[in-house]
């Protein structure tokens, strides 16, 4: 009986034990957690970036300048080319004929030979009566017809000392078989090509080099019927240069109109802009031995359709310096400034391009002097603006657009975008991004009713105008509603920022490149989750 | 990380379910139990001798939680799933909070009394958990840092401590005069596993004005466990876990009474002052004093690159920051300090069936004092049947009643004791629950002659 109540006892304390057990699992059912309403609001950093002048001009298309104190430029440079000298100074195709009489000795028997040396000036004519001293032939023929009544066979060695090859006087042998003593001809063709032929002007206005022929006849059965008739036709053709030196006169030659781009006011419009010191030069970089003139023959600014012509003491005339040496340019530049020009007035004008033409006369003065060019000789003109970061503008608004996606996430309520900004320009800006469909139709605005102000640093006194520290500023968007919606739906955005230089545009300024903006922005998201 | 995430979740899923402990309130007053020396080992039961029915002695099932209660961390649907209620969360957490959890079963037990002594002896098993953490890691955790901007968010005094040991216990009472008692308990620890966060040191501080997070972390984190448990590859507990005899460590007990008068007693005990080395199947995962800040990607860096240019920029991103973050793993083994208790109680004798009792009860973890106060009433009902009720104060909570009841059937002694009975019920509810039984076999002083050390 005792053992049996004890067993009882036991059972009933792990009745008990198991039951509760049981009940502890259902209470603590962690497996039947089946979610929850997740609803934090997360802050965190999202974009630190410092941007300089220098990061500016890094991934910029354009060409800057930055002078030793730092104050930036704009660069904007185009070239434009004349033709090569081989297409403008050609040498024409020319032949010269010369008869001379060959007389054989009367006591010559079969088997003995003579010659006679025939001393001939051979001449050459420029298109343009030009004083060729040298000439370093590129390629070129010269033909030879010898035209004879021999009745012995012969041959002619032509020998021209001032035509030389690698050092070697032009030396040739033609043979010249009998034709029974009626009249034939011979031809041959030599190519000149890496000849340099040296000329003499002994009359002051020809091209002359001395050549020898020299005539061998080998006496044979036929009777000696001197004297016999010897006629001689050299030609050249097809003749180009490597190089040719003498005085080539006067050539004009056109250099096409050029345009040159100015993106600066590219999808902007500006109010007003005042340049302190823009600048305009003109540079001539000139391979050819010879001075010029470069005549302007057009030169002004467009914008959208409407010109206005460059005006400067300096036009429309420009000497150019003869290069000093073969195969090197010499540079002749000249600046067109405020104090020689209309150029400020130009560039408030917002001007998109410049556009040039020109025209080139050799030997400008008709004074005969020594020049050279090589078949490769041009002209370039380079027309380079220079606009120095250096004064004033009111309203100068920049609209650009760029392609823009995000997943939406419909966990997120709400978002709101701080913007911290530290600007060191001494510009003042207002940005507005505009949130717009891949059809460009804009749906929503970033900043509510007016754009996102950027304070400008305060100016410094002339004539550095560098700021002082940057003033930091905050503006905080909150995304929500339709605005959120309108967000996710973005498939462009459009950026806008109206700028003007300190004061309303009033105030002069430099911009340098250590001038930044240093952009933090940081989101608060209020997210809600169903687990 | 995530794996010592894991590696807690596989001890709260192993140890959760089994609760016993040695460590409640309630049955410090209820001497008639014998497991009452398990509390003060100056306490004698006043038997010649008895022991415990294997396994069944001593059982002991106990949480406690500080902050959050379960049903106010989830609410029941319609379809008695459970929706995690983040606002209820954030809304009772405190400043500091706590989670306890004791399991302990006794496997052997054992006590005899010779002239005026009482031995005794016990085998345990027994599972601690520690937690503690900060309330402002759980708001962090559920309503985002956004309401913490220009200020620090504090991990500390985040700490875990989870220990699996066995227990061998071998106590001694001396009845000193007829108004001191006093006992000893010398521990022989053998641990079975262990995560302990020796260092967990972390902070997020949210900039005012840019939202810049700056992290500051230095953790050291030991872990001795089956590596199975560690790589996250289940649970699979072997003969070679459950009798390994390593990772030793000792710990004692130490209790006396003083009876003032016929009326009014005290005690006091000192429990688990010790440590175990644990040495086998260790790993420790370590991240010295790392401070880093985020302030945001340079925009700039990415002008220009195509998209695949970009996912690859923003991968070695990623990889620079996971790598600033890496946790270094090394392998050595580890001392823990088990965590000390400090019973004061004092008995008043309203008459010879009728006794009030006050037990204050103290543990310090990681820094952090945690104290609990109990209110007890005992009445004799008959010679072989006590009860008590009792009202704790502990876990910050405040409506603790807590019963008891003993009945002695010779020779079977059975015991139900609990310091919160709406806990034993409804155990989501309630800061503190928990449940501790057991059966004794008794012998009575006198009825079987001399002691055991007699013969």
């Amino acid at each position: 009986m005792i053992r049996n109540k004890s067993i009882l006892l036991i059972l009933t304390l792990l009745s008990a034990s198991l039951i509760l057990n049981s009940c502890y699992k259902k209470r603590f059912s962690t497996d039947k957690i089946a979610g929850g309403d997740w609803n934090p609001e997360i802050a965190a950093p999202v974009i630190k970036s410092k941007m300089t002048m220098k990061d500016i001009i890094k991934n910029s298309s354009e060409e800057w300048k930055e002078y030793p104190d730092g104050l930036l430029s704009l660069i904007y440079r185009q070239k434009a080319a004349s033709s090569f000298a081989d297409s403008i100074v050609k040498i024409p195709d020319q032949s010269i004929d010369t008869s001379l009489q060959v007389s054989l000795p009367p006591s010559m028997i079969p088997g003995d030979s003579t010659s006679q040396l025939l001393n001939v000036y051979g001449k050459l004519k420029g298109s343009n009566n030009e004083l060729i001293d040298t000439l370093f032939i590129k390629s070129g023929s010269f033909d030879l017809e010898f035209t004879t009544n021999l009745n012995h066979d012969a041959s002619v060695q032509i020998i021209i000392p001032d035509l030389a090859k690698y050092g070697v006087t032009f030396y040739q042998v033609v043979k010249i078989p009998s034709a029974g003593g009626s009249l034939h001809t011979v031809k041959a063709s030599f190519p000149l090509n890496l000849y340099t032929a040296m000329f003499k002007h002994p009359n002051g206005n020809d091209n002359q080099i001395q050549q020898f022929f020299k005539v061998v006849v080998n006496f044979g059965n036929a009777a000696n019927n001197s004297p016999y008739v010897f006629k001689i036709k050299q030609s050249v053709s097809n003749l180009t240069y490597y190089d040719v030196s003498g005085y080539f006169g006067e050539y004009n030659f056109p250099i096409e109109q050029t345009t040159l781009g100015i993106s600066l006011f590219d999808n902007s419009t500006v109010e007003e802009i005042f340049l302190e010191d823009p600048r305009l030069h003109l540079h001539f970089y000139n391979s050819f031995g010879i001075p010029l003139n470069v005549h302007m023959d057009k030169f002004y600014v467009e914008r959208d359709g409407v010109t206005k012509d460059v005006i400067s003491t300096l036009l429309p005339d420009f000497p150019v310096t003869p290069a000093s040496q073969m195969y090197l340019f010499d540079t002749s530049s000249f600046t067109l400034d405020k104090g020689n020009s209309n150029i400020i007035d130009l560039f408030k004008f917002q001007p998109k391009k410049v556009i040039f033409a020109e025209t080139i006369k050799t030997n400008p003065s008709g004074v005969q002097q020594h020049n050279f060019m090589m078949d490769t000789s041009k002209v370039y003109v380079e027309a380079e603006i220079e606009l120095p970061l250096y004064g004033r503008t009111l309203n100068f608004t920049v609209e650009d657009t760029a392609l823009f996606s995000m997943e939406e996430d419909k966990g997120v309520i709400s978002v709101d975008l701080r913007f911290n900004l530290a600007n060191k320009f001494p510009s003042e800006a207002g940005v507005q991004i505009y949130l717009a469909d891949t059809n460009n139709v804009i749906l929503d605005s970033l900043f509510d009713k007016k754009a996102m102000v950027l304070v400008p640093a305060v100016v410094g006194p002339a004539p550095d105008y560098r700021t002082s520290d940057p003033i930091n500023q905050t503006t905080v968007v909150t995304l929500k509603g339709d605005k959120l919606k309108n967000f996710w739906k973005t498939g462009k955005i459009i950026y806008k920022a109206n700028l003007s230089t300190a004061e309303q545009g009033q105030k002069v300024v430099k911009i340098y490149s250590d001038y930044y903006i240093d952009i933090r922005m940081a989101v608060k998201l209020n997210y809600l989750k169903e687990l | 990380m995530k794996r010592i995430i894991t590696i807690a979740i596989i001890l709260a899923t192993v140890f959760g379910g089994k609760l016993s402990a040695q460590f409640d309130h309630t049955l410090y007053n209820m001497t008639p139990v014998f497991q009452s020396n398990l509390l003060n080992p100056a306490f004698i039961p006043d038997v010649q001798y008895h022991f415990g029915v294997p396994a069944l002695s001593s059982v002991y099932a106990g949480f406690g939680t500080s902050g959050v209660k379960y049903s106010q961390a989830f609410t029941r649907r319609a379809d008695d799933s459970l929706n995690i209620d983040f606002n209820g969360i954030v809304s009772h957490v405190k400043a500091k909070n706590a989670i306890i959890q004791r399991d302990a079963v006794q496997w052997l037990n054992g006590g005899m009394r010779w002239k005026d002594y009482y031995f005794s002896f016990s085998v345990s098993d027994i599972v601690d958990w520690n937690v503690l953490y900060s309330g402002d890691m759980v708001k962090l955790a559920v309503n985002g840092n956004a309401q913490f901007i220009g200020k620090t968010v504090s991990f500390a005094p985040s700490y875990l401590k989870a220990t699996h040991y066995r227990e061998y216990a071998f106590g001694a009472a001396w009845d000193f005069d007829s108004q001191w008692n006093f006992g000893a308990k010398v521990k022989m620890l053998f641990g079975k596993s262990n995560l302990h966060t020796k260092t967990l040191d972390a902070s997020l501080h949210t900039e005012e004005n840019n939202y810049y997070l700056t992290t500051e972390t230095n953790i050291m984190i030991n872990t001795s466990m089956p590596a199975s448990w560690r790589e996250g590859d289940g649970v699979n507990i072997n003969s070679a876990y459950l009798f390994y005899g390593g990772s030793f460590g000792m710990s004692v007990d130490l209790g006396a009474t003083y009876k003032l008068n016929d009326e009014l007693a005290f005690s006091a005990s000192v429990l688990d002052l010790g440590y175990i080395k644990f040495d086998r199947n260790f790993k420790n995962f370590s991240n010295n004093n790392v401070k880093w800040t985020f302030e945001g990607i340079d925009a700039l860096e990415f002008d220009g690159m195509t998209d695949d240019e970009i996912d690859q920029r923003l991968k070695e991103i990623g990889d620079s920051l996971k790598k600033k973050f890496e946790i270094e793993e090394t392998w050595h083994s580890y001392n823990i300090m088990m965590t000390a208790k400090i019973y004061l109680a004092g008995t008043y004798k309203l008459s010879d069936i009728e006794t009030l009792g006050a037990v204050f009860r103290s543990e310090i973890i990681n820094k952090t004092w945690r104290p609990s106060l109990s209110l007890s009433y005992y009445r004799q009902i008959f010679d072989n049947l006590g009860v008590i009720g009792s009202y704790t104060i502990i876990n910050r909570g405040y409506f603790n009643i807590g019963a008891g009841i003993y009945y002695n059937y010779k020779p079977v002694q059975v015991y139900l004791v609990t310091d919160n009975l709406v806990g034993v019920f409804i155990p989501d509810a309630v800061h503190y629950a928990n449940i501790h039984f057991g059966v004794n076999i008794y012998f009575p002083k006198g009825r079987s002659g001399n002691t055991l050390i007699d013969f």
